[in-house]
This record gives structure tokens, C-alpha cells and sequence, in this order.
């Protein structure tokens, strides 16, 4: 764990190795994920409705469903963590993977998850009701990318839309190809993550709570049969019209495992990585879209099956 | 220095896998991944720790139909891309 947690934590080597603390309350909630069932134990009464706000109807109390995954939540002293300046600061986690587990440390934030039985702890001096979501969901987001991975599927950093998945890095045009979209009278997933997973022969994109620039609500809850995998070229010359090339399998499995959050960083799992990225590569159609604001891209995305 | 003389090996946290033609490396510290093309996929299964880069590229020569002195400027070209871009170390 060289130089692990030393950015956000002010005694590294003390990180919890197992899932046990003092809770904030007695408080559960579930919540509904990619088709599983999420529960969050040991919340305050703040917390838990600092969730119920963040996560709406997929938050259910007093659930008891058999849970995919288990989060406990635990105190912290604030005085475990370092302070951070965040002017100009883009959020990341410090995260670090072995066979059996996924460590993670962040701004007042630790949590330790066992990927076998899917329990992870939480370590946090946050409670507040704005605030206490966005700690939760730091650790939320790699669990699933993990536990999706376990599974068959894969959560990408993409747009979706129309059964087309766009994945791409920050600032690459998702969330302008999702608003154009939008305008289109197209339904969007996601601007910022989605899972695809299998369903007998072909594969779906499901609807996840985690969106970039876009509303919630200007997103469609509703699965989307996966029709082709789309890399973006933004139009710098700004021609104005919309282009399509095909993608070699090569390159299309070399952006999915770049659009493969947290997992593409697990050294443990790589050869799974491979693996999905190219089983979802080659059964779908693959392009590249070079595309501006006034390009009209959907008539030229039919093309794709 | 990478030369012909130069074992080539891919860092501990870097993965390579071939795909049809072309190969792919990916950097989890970086979470890059980068598409290699046919001669470079080739070179990386040929560097097996022990070969050094003009072993390899006397059986790339053979396997592809180009001049030796060509294959041995684009095996070296190719192996400093690599170091460079954090992926492999010469030796």
C-alpha cells in the first residue's frame, strides 16, 4: 500500500483491515442499482434522509429484500483527515485493489470493500444532509463498477442514448451529444455512467442514478437494447455535418476499458476486463462519430444496427 | 538507451493482450489503454525477457516481408515509444 491514503488521511497505516467502528444510528435504507438491491446500514437520521433526497424512488426504508451488496457506515474522527484546499480541485479517490477487497480513501473519507461477499465499511466525519450522498456515492460508484464486472456486465463512462453508447472521458461530448439528444425527442440513460449488461443473447443498457451535466429528470428510466459502441471526434474544423467511421474491434475495446472506470485500475482482474470489453466490442456495432453543435447526428446513427 | 541490444519488458502494472491484428497495452496506474499495431503486437510476444531487440527483429524479418534494416529502425522506434510512454522498461 506504498504511499496509499497519505493525500487524504493524516496516519495512513492506520487504515481500517476490517468492517467494524461505531455507527452513526440506527437507521438502514436500500437502494435499487444496475437490477440489484444496495443496503446502507448504520446511518443517522440526517444521513439517511440526506440519501432519500439524493436517490428518491430508488431509496426504499425499512427493506428487507436480500441485499447484492452491504455498506456499513461508520464514524470518524474529522481529525483522521487531512484538510483539503478544493478551490480549482477535481474530486478523485485514492483506491487500491488486492484479490480480495478494494481499499479507498478520499476527501473525509475511508471505506474498505470485501469483493467476495460484497460488504464494504465506511468511514466518515460527514453527516450533513448536502453532503453526506456525495461520500456514500464515492464508494457506491466502484462497487458497482466491481461488482458489474463480477457479474458479466461492465459500467462505462459514456453517454447512452437510443441504445447507443458513447463512451468517452470527461470533456470529450457526452453530455452536448446527450442535450442534442434530448432536443432530438431521443431518450437519454445517462451523460455520465452507464451499465451494460447481458440478457440472453444480446446486451442492455440499464438506467443508473449518476448523470453529469443533465438533470435526473431529463432522463429515461427505461433499459435500452445495446445497438453499437460510438467513440467521439468533436468537429474542429466545424464543418457543420456529421461523420461516421467504422471502428477496428482493436480500438473499441481499447475505449471501453478506458471508459471503465475504477476496475481498469485493478491489476486483479484485468484479464476479465479484456474479456467484457471485448465480448461487448464485437457483438454490437462499432463507429466513430465526428460531430458539432449543428451537425444532425441521428439520421447517420441509423446506419448502425 | 534502447538499442538493438536492448531486452525489452513490459512494466508490472501494464497488461498486453492481442486482438485480431493488433494488440492492446493497457497502464492501470494511467488507465490507459493503447492500440499496438500488427508489428508492434508481434514484437511484444517475441519479448519474452530473454530476446533483445535485434533477436526479435531478426524474426520479425522473417515473418514479414520488409527489409531487416527496416524492421530493426521500426523495432527500435517502437520500443522507445513504449519506454516513453511509461509502458515498458529496456534493459
Amino acid at each position: 500500500m506504498t504511499d496509499f491514503g497519505s493525500r487524504f488521511l493524516m496516519e495512513p497505516s492506520l487504515f481500517p483491515r476490517r468492517l467494524s467502528g461505531e455507527v452513526w444510528g440506527g437507521e438502514q435504507v436500500t437502494v435499487e442499482l444496475a437490477g440489484e438491491i444496495y443496503r446502507i446500514e448504520g446511518l443517522s437520521s440526517t444521513q439517511a434522509a440526506s440519501l432519500e433526497t439524493r436517490y428518491g424512488p430508488r431509496l426504499t426504508r425499512m427493506d428487507n429484500r436480500v441485499a447484492a451488496a452491504t455498506f456499513h457506515v461508520f464514524r470518524a474522527p474529522l481529525s483522521d483527515f487531512r484538510e483539503i484546499d478544493t478551490r480549482g480541485w477535481e474530486y478523485w479517490l485514492d483506491l487500491d485493489w488486492s484479490e480480495a477487497a478494494v481499499a479507498m480513501a478520499g476527501m473525509r473519507l475511508m471505506a474498505r470493500a470485501e469483493l467476495g461477499t460484497s460488504r464494504a465499511g465506511v468511514w466518515t466525519s460527514v453527516e450533513d444532509h448536502d453532503e453526506f450522498w456525495g461520500i456514500l456515492e464515492n464508494v457506491l460508484r466502484p462497487v458497482l463498477a466491481a461488482r458489474l464486472l463480477a457479474a458479466g456486465g461492465l459500467l462505462i463512462h459514456s453517454a447512452a442514448v437510443d441504445g447507443h453508447v458513447f463512451p468517452s472521458p470527461s470533456g470529450g461530448g457526452k453530455s452536448t451529444l446527450s442535450r442534442m439528444a434530448l432536443c432530438a425527442g431521443l431518450p437519454v440513460l445517462s451523460d455520465d455512467l452507464n451499465a451494460v449488461v447481458r440478457e440472453g443473447d444480446h446486451w442492455t443498457i440499464l438506467p443508473l442514478p449518476f448523470t453529469g451535466d443533465l438533470s435526473e429528470t431529463d432522463l429515461s428510466n427505461t433499459p435500452q437494447r445495446l445497438r453499437s459502441v460510438v467513440g467521439l471526434e468533436k468537429d474542429v474544423d466545424h464543418a457543420g455535418r456529421a461523420a461516421l467511421r467504422n471502428m477496428p474491434l482493436a480500438n473499441a475495446v481499447s475505449l471501453l476499458m478506458r471508459a471503465s472506470p475504477y476496475v481498469n485500475q485493478d491489476p486483479h482482474r484485468t484479464a476479465a476486463l479484456f474479456d467484457r470489453a471485448e465480448e461487448i466490442a464485437a457483438a454490437t456495432s462499432r463507429a466513430v462519430l465526428t460531430f458539432g453543435l449543428e451537425s444532425d447526428v441521428w439520421p447517420i446513427l441509423k446506419s448502425l444496427r | 538507451m534502447i538499442d538493438l541490444g536492448t531486452t525489452l519488458a513490459l512494466q508490472t502494472r501494464t497488461r498486453f493482450r492481442r486482438f485480431e491484428e493488433e494488440g492492446i497495452v493497457i497502464n492501470q496506474k494511467t488507465a490507459e489503454a493503447l492500440v499496438i499495431s500488427e508489428v508492434g503486437t508481434r514484437l511484444l510476444e517475441l519479448s519474452d525477457g530473454t530476446r533483445t531487440l535485434g533477436e526479435c527483429a531478426a524474426l520479425l524479418a522473417g515473418e514479414f516481408d520488409a527489409e531487416p534494416s527496416v524492421i530493426e529502425e521500426d523495432v527500435v522506434r517502437f520500443a522507445r515509444e513504449l519506454v516513453d510512454a511509461g509502458v515498458a522498461a529496456g534493459t
